[in-house]
């Protein structure tokens, strides 16, 4: 894993709010997002994170 | 040096008890808590409408009052003994505050509980901001009486270990810690003078039936007195586990003691002559003193940022200690695993948002778009509801193993804990300022927006409702994980060392400050003056416009003393121009 568990889980915390506060923002700016659009880009961003997490640490030893 | 325990047993016993006695306080507001916003939602309704300040006034009491208070006597009792390394006086004196505390919550508790009885007449539908047109049985003030001198004699108890310890280290510094306890503690003597009256000289009597009315301006003057200082009261404790722990936690240092001074100074004579923000929108006030006031409260935003600074550069240094480097890579060092730590780092994180949303409060003319809207639960849930409930949980979990000796119960559902409370109120935070700004009032058991048009500015009414109840659900989830997590801990038969009970000294310590910020009489001196300049003339003009006990002075509305003020100003500059 490239980060802790405890550093995926607080990832995935912090970046609920941020989403859910940029719908509002969006809205503000007049991009509307509804309730399934949020869940759906917050499922993707969620995945994309979870996706990049597991991924195997760079191995080091190649470059040098 | 061990644990807390190890060194203090006797008060370890009493620390251990306020912070338990605060849990079981947490555990009913909570539950109030969610009963609540499930039946304004209309997600789920088991209790009648009728009864429903019954439920927001217990969840107001037992949460803002008994379970912050309770918690802030114990973290503060933690601090005076740790920082003078001695302890306290007289072990049955403290017993006994803490015995005046406890029967104090329970007959004011009962008493609100009583409310959803039928068949007996006692209630104490007040709301946590318990002036008058609203009356409650005099239970419920007797029982407030008896907590607040309980609060008096804990405060002359760490007054007396500091005065102790002063008579064998004169020329010493006072710790930092006991600094803190001391400031804060002459902040509630100075905010709790008005409660006092308020009670004794008012509402008591006028519940007893002894007198047949009272001025509700004066006795919601004299709450806010007393009703924004107590915010400080409960903020104060999450301050110092941010000055003390969250340094330690990082792996560092305080980053500078004296600004630690300064700020606890500034909150103790700032927070108390600014009560009357909260009172915009109450006519029969003037509005220049409400000016003043706002003046005074845009000031307090000083300390707060003070705050922010020097306990991000605590925390910064920590992650260098702990091999951190770049502008922000450094965060990646920070020990996110460890639930006190993180936990402490999101409420401080939130209580950015709720000081922001807090600018707005105290703005006089912005304050009337979002005065008595859900607006308002929405800041104060992000202040007192995550800046200090989320802190007093994540510190319990370094603290209560220090009292106990006992090993945490379970550290990832701690994490897990600290990170579902943030979440929960992300999304109940989000709706209640999204519902505030589009009028939705707080304080208010069905509003309805079905069956006619009501555009909400952004999705709809029921999905604010929808956001709102998830909210409260996460929130209740992480508030039973938490209750779990300190029970099993307290009957946990694993004992192991729970570390060192030792406040790091800071990067800049008391003696790169002047003395003068140790003067308490100084401070206490300016305080008064400062509270005598802001309150004299309003609660002058309010005793003589209302009388004492209401029903004197001169006629409403008071837009006709305007009208008089106009014409006298209009005539003198005409007289002027002749």
């Amino acid at each position: 894993m490239r980060i802790s568990r405890s550093g995926l889980l607080i990832l995935i915390g912090i970046l609920i709010p941020v989403i859910v506060e940029l719908r509002t923002l969006f809205d503000m700016l007049g991009i509307e997002i509804s309730v399934a659009g949020t869940l759906l880009i917050g499922v993707l961003a969620i995945g994309v994170i979870v996706f990049w997490a597991t991924l195997p640490e760079p191995d080091d030893s190649d470059a040098a | 040096m061990g644990a807390y325990i190890d060194h203090f047993p006797r008060e370890a016993k009493l620390i251990r008890s306020a912070f338990y006695t605060s849990f079981i306080m947490l555990a009913l507001g909570g539950i109030f808590g969610v009963i609540q916003t499930l039946h304004r939602t209309d997600v789920v309704r088991f209790i009648d409408s009728a009864d429903y300040y019954t439920v927001l006034t217990a969840h107001g009491v037992f949460m803002v009052i008994a379970f912050t208070i309770f918690f802030l006597v114990g973290m503060f009792t933690w601090a005076v003994t740790t920082s003078l390394e001695r302890p306290l006086e007289d072990m049955s004196f403290s017993w006994l505050w803490f015995l005046m505390m406890t029967v104090g919550a329970v007959i004011t508790g009962v008493t609100i509980l009583l409310g959803f009885v039928e068949s007996v007449d006692v209630s104490a539908d007040v709301l946590f901001t318990f002036y008058a047109p609203l009356q409650a049985h005099p239970l419920f003030y007797i029982g407030l009486v008896l907590f607040v001198i309980g609060t008096w004699l804990a405060g002359a108890d760490w007054f007396r270990s500091w005065w102790a310890w002063k008579r064998e280290n004169p020329d010493e510094r006072i710790p930092l810690p006991t600094f803190m306890v001391l400031t804060t503690m002459i902040m509630w003597y100075i905010a709790t003078l008005a409660i006092a009256v308020s009670i004794l000289a008012f509402l008591l009597p006028w519940s007893l039936g002894i007198f047949d009315h009272v001025n509700p301006l004066l006795t919601r003057t004299l709450f806010w007195f007393f009703g924004h200082p107590i915010v400080y009261f409960w903020l104060m404790p999450a301050y110092m586990m941010w000055y003390l722990l969250l340094p330690k936690f990082a792996g560092g240092r305080l980053f500078s003691d004296p600004l630690a001074r300064v700020v606890f100074i500034l909150f103790l004579l700032l927070s108390t002559p600014v009560g009357i923000h909260h009172q915009y929108m109450d006519p029969g006030i003037a509005e220049g003193f409400k000016f003043i006031v706002m003046t005074n409260t845009m000031f307090l935003l000083l300390p707060s940022f003070l705050t922010a600074f020097t306990v991000v550069a605590s925390i910064e240094h920590g992650a260098r200690q702990r091999g951190g480097d770049g502008y922000f890579s450094w965060l990646k060092s920070l020990p996110w695993r460890e639930p006190a730590f993180t936990g402490m780092a999101l409420a401080g994180l939130m209580f950015a948002a709720g000081g922001f949303s807090g600018m707005i409060n105290a703005g006089m003319n912005i304050n009337y778009l979002v005065h008595n809207t859900l607006w308002v639960p929405g800041h104060f849930h992000l202040t007192v509801g995550t800046a200090v409930a989320l802190s007093f949980m994540a510190g319990s979990y370094w603290l209560i193993p220090q009292m106990t000796g006992r090993r945490l119960a379970s550290k990832p559902i701690a994490l897990l804990q600290v990170v579902l409370w943030f979440v929960g109120m992300t999304f109940m935070a989000n709706s209640m300022h999204r519902s505030g700004l589009i009028g939705i009032p707080r304080r208010t058991a069905e509003p309805q927006y079905q069956g006619f048009e009501f555009e909400a500015a952004l999705g709809s009414v029921s999905e604010l409702n929808a956001q709102l109840a998830i909210g409260a659900t996460l929130l209740f989830l992480s508030l039973t994980l938490f209750l779990w997590n300190m029970l099993i801990t307290a009957f946990n038969k694993s004992a192991e060392s729970p570390g060192e009970n030792v406040i790091p000294t800071p990067l800049s310590g008391p003696d790169d400050s002047p003395a003068v910020l140790d003067n308490m009489k100084l401070w206490t001196a300016i305080a008064v003056v400062l509270v005598i300049l802001a309150y004299t003339l309003p609660l002058a003009s309010i005793v003589s416009r209302g009388g004492l006990l209401g029903r004197g002075g001169d006629a409403f509305p008071v837009s006709i003393d305007y009208l008089a003020l106009f014409a006298q100003v209009a005539l003198e500059s005409a007289a002027g121009l002749v």
